[in-house]
């Protein structure tokens, strides 16, 4: 497991200021979605079974199939809810007195691993667009640099302003702290 | 059209036998990138359970099904 202590290519005197993800909102929406999927067996139960083909409920063989059908619904919808889980948690944005980090799960294999010091940083901006991330105070951070990867995505982290502010003050700190760096 | 209900059973244990080589992608996942802290292992254990019981509670289920019988598919519909 990744330690906070122990981060890929740990520098020297380096401590985390921020670890960062998306904020809770997004997960809440995420969870509503799978509740829904949840609750559609039911609802496909009363408006098409009882309705359309009551035959079915009628035998014990038919109850029998329907009831494997709905173990096997359940178990998927649980197993990508739990991929959904991951897919929010193990994106994270971090940022240390001397870099930041932006570690990205893309799919089941492929994760992505970027960093870049803070003294290479260029610029950095904050976007909150529509009524949903102003309400709940989320939103992108763009943090422009000068190195391979041009530009680091802070997606739908809380408070984005703060954060931009936050990351300002460290890379002046930076600065004065490591001088000849970069 | 009749079928023997062993064919539903075995590919629900088909579906069950690719659902945990997902699961065990997805928890080697968590293990081996995932941040060292509590919520990504109390949602680990979570999952775990949760899975185990539904498992547990499909086969007790099963238990007590006879499936040796027979469904006829268009009886069902019609």
């Amino acid at each position: 497991m990744l330690q906070l202590d122990k981060l890929p290519n740990q520098l020297k005197n380096e401590e985390v200021i921020l670890v960062l993800r998306r904020d809770f909102v997004i997960f809440f929406f995420i969870i509503l979605r799978y509740l829904l999927l949840a609750i559609l067996p039911i609802f496909a139960k009363i408006f098409i079974i009882d309705f359309i083909f009551p035959h079915i409920v009628d035998t014990d063989e038919g109850v029998a199939v329907l009831t494997l059908l709905a173990f096997g619904y359940y178990l998927y919808i649980w197993l990508f809810f739990y991929r959904a889980f991951l897919d929010y948690y193990l994106d994270v944005w971090i940022v240390t007195n001397q870099r930041i980090l932006n570690i990205e799960l893309e799919d089941l294999f492929n994760r992505t691993v970027a960093e870049q010091k803070l003294n290479r940083i260029q610029d950095i901006t904050t976007e909150q667009k529509g009524f949903l991330p102003h309400f709940f105070n989320y939103g992108n951070v763009y943090i422009q640099t000068a190195g391979t990867i041009q530009r680091f995505v802070f997606e739908e982290v809380s408070n984005p302003n703060k954060v931009a502010h936050q990351i300002h003050k460290l890379i002046k700190w930076n600065k004065k702290a490591f001088p000849d760096d970069g | 059209m009749e079928v023997s209900l062993k064919i539903f059973l075995f590919a629900y244990l088909i579906f069950l036998f690719f659902w945990v080589i997902f699961s065990f992608f997805n928890i080697f996942h968590a293990v081996k990138f995932g941040l060292a802290n509590k919520t990504n292992i109390i949602v680990m254990i979570i999952y775990i359970v949760v899975s185990l019981i539904i498992i547990g509670v499909s086969f007790m289920f099963i238990s007590t099904i006879d499936w040796n019988e027979k469904i006829d598919i268009l009886s069902l519909f019609i």
